[in-house]
C-alpha cells in the first residue's frame, strides 16, 4: 500500500484538468480528518473481553442458533402428578436404553467408528465456466489458502481437481479468476452456508461421520 | 494507506491468537483513526461510523485465526470495515425508504451555526450521500483515501475497470448534485 500523503499519477479525472480541479474541490473538504468518542477504544476492548471470556475468541466456531436453543438452560414446571408420570416414563427409557447399548457393546463397535472418522475419501471438485481463467478451490481442508488446490481445465471450460478428504463436514468455495478480476464462488450444485460477513460457501459431509454432537458426548 | 508497522502487527496477532486478548489493543489504537475517516464519509454520521467500526474490529478479534497473513493485518482489518459500512449503507438506506421526505419540514428545522467551511463539507457530504453506495465507496476510496485501483481492487474485490467506471460516475453525478453549490 502506498503512503496516503502521495497523490496518484492517475487522479485527474477522465475529462482532464478541469475535472481534477472539481474532484479537488469536492474532495479536499472530505479528506479533513474524523475522530472517535475517546471512549471508543474502552468499548471495543470492554467488547472483545466479553467475546474471550464466551469463548467465542479467534478459532472458535460459533454454535448455529437451533444448537444454542438446545443448550440453554431451562426451568421446567410441573404437577406432582406429571412428575411422576414422567419419572416413570424415563426409568422405562433408562432399561430400554441399556438394553440396547448392550447389544451394541463390543470390540468392533469402537474400531468401526475409529475406521469411519479416520477413513479418507477422494472427492472431485468440478465447477463449468468456459471464460474462466484460474480456478483455486479454498476450504476448511487447507486453510482456506488460494493456491493449495488449482483446478484443471478441461474440455467445455469444465474446471476439475480430486483431493483426499476426511470423513465429516467440510466447508468449501472456488476462488475465480475471470476478465474482471476474481470472484468467491460457492458451488452452484451444494448446499450452502453464509459466514458473519453473509460470504457464501459450499457444503460437503462425507460418509459415515460421527455427528458433532455424538462426538461430544462420547469423548 | 500506510502499513509502517507490518512486522510488529504479525507479532501482536500472534500474541492475541496465543491468548492475550489485551494485545489487541494495541490494534485497536493504531487503526481506530486509520479507517474513521472512511467510516464517517460512507456513512455521513458520525455515530453510524462508530458503531461500524467497533463491529469491525469485534468482528476481526473473533476471526482473527484467519487472517492469512498477519504481517497485512492492517489490509484485512480494512476489508472488514468496507464490508461493515456495505452493511450498514444497506441497513440504512432500508431506514431512509421508510421516512417520509418533507422539504418545507427539512427548510424550517433549525440547524447549529456552522463555518462556511462546514456548511461546504455537509454540502458535499449530502451529495455524497445520495449516490449509489458502490460509486460512493469507490470515489471515497480514490479521491478521499487516495488509494491506487490495484489497492482498492484488493480491498473490496471489485476489477478495476469497474472501479474506474464507478468512480466517474459518481463524479459526474456529483457535478449534477452539486451545481447549484459555489464550491
Amino acid at each position: 500500500m502506498t503512503d496516503p500523503t502521495l497523490r496518484n499519477s492517475d487522479d485527474s479525472g477522465p475529462n482532464g484538468p478541469d475535472e481534477a480541479a472539481f474532484i479537488d474541490r469536492i474532495a479536499l473538504p472530505l479528506r479533513r480528518p474524523e475522530q472517535l468518542d475517546i471512549t471508543f477504544e474502552a468499548r471495543v476492548m470492554s467488547a472483545v473481553h466479553a467475546e474471550a471470556r464466551a469463548g467465542s475468541g479467534p478459532g472458535s466456531r460459533r454454535r448455529p442458533p437451533v444448537i444454542e436453543w438446545w443448550l440453554k438452560p431451562r426451568v421446567l414446571r410441573s404437577s406432582p402428578l406429571l412428575g411422576l408420570a414422567a419419572a416413570a416414563a424415563l426409568v422405562g427409557l433408562t432399561l430400554l436404553g441399556s438394553q440396547t447399548i448392550q447389544s451394541l457393546r463390543g470390540p468392533e463397535t469402537a474400531a468401526s467408528i475409529a475406521a469411519n472418522v479416520d477413513t479418507v475419501h477422494v472427492v472431485r471438485f468440478v465447477l463449468v465456466d468456459p471464460g474462466a481463467r484460474s480456478v483455486s478451490l479454498v476450504g476448511d481442508f487447507n486453510g482456506w489458502r488460494k493456491g493449495a488446490n488449482r483446478l484443471a481445465v478441461g474440455a467445455g471450460g469444465a474446471w476439475v481437481v480430486s483431493i483426499p478428504l476426511t470423513a465429516g463436514r467440510h466447508e468449501y468455495a472456488f476462488i475465480v479468476e475471470g476478465a474482471d478480476g476474481e470472484h468467491w464462488v460457492a458451488d452452484p450444485f451444494a448446499a450452502t452456508v453464509h459466514d458473519e460477513f453473509d460470504t457464501e460457501s459450499s457444503v460437503i459431509t462425507l460418509g459415515n461421520a460421527v455427528p458433532e454432537v455424538s462426538k461430544r458426548v462420547t469423548s | 494507506m500506510t502499513w509502517l508497522s507490518e512486522g510488529q502487527d504479525a507479532r501482536v496477532v500472534a500474541a492475541v491468537l496465543a491468548g492475550d486478548a489485551d494485545a489487541f489493543g494495541l490494534l485497536v489504537t493504531r487503526y481506530r483513526d486509520a479507517y474513521t475517516r472512511f467510516a464517517v464519509r460512507m456513512l455521513g454520521d458520525l455515530d453510524d461510523a462508530d458503531d461500524a467500526l467497533q463491529l469491525a474490529f469485534v468482528r476481526a478479534y473473533r476471526k482473527l485465526d484467519r487472517c492469512r497473513d498477519p504481517s497485512r493485518f492492517g489490509a484485512w482489518l480494512y476489508q472488514i470495515v468496507i464490508n461493515e459500512c456495505r452493511t450498514f449503507s444497506s441497513r440504512r438506506s432500508r431506514r431512509d425508504r421508510r421516512l417520509v421526505r418533507d422539504p418545507d419540514a427539512l427548510d424550517q428545522a433549525i440547524t447549529p451555526d456552522r463555518s462556511p467551511d462546514q456548511e461546504l463539507r455537509a454540502e458535499i457530504q449530502s451529495a455524497l450521500d445520495r449516490l449509489d453506495p458502490g460509486q460512493r465507496e469507490a470515489f471515497i476510496l480514490k479521491h478521499v483515501e487516495r488509494l491506487s485501483y490495484e489497492e482498492m481492487t484488493e480491498l473490496t474485490g471489485v476489477g478495476e475497470s469497474a472501479l474506474k467506471m464507478r468512480v466517474m460516475r459518481a463524479c459526474t453525478r456529483l457535478r449534477d448534485l452539486l451545481a447549484g453549490v459555489h464550491l
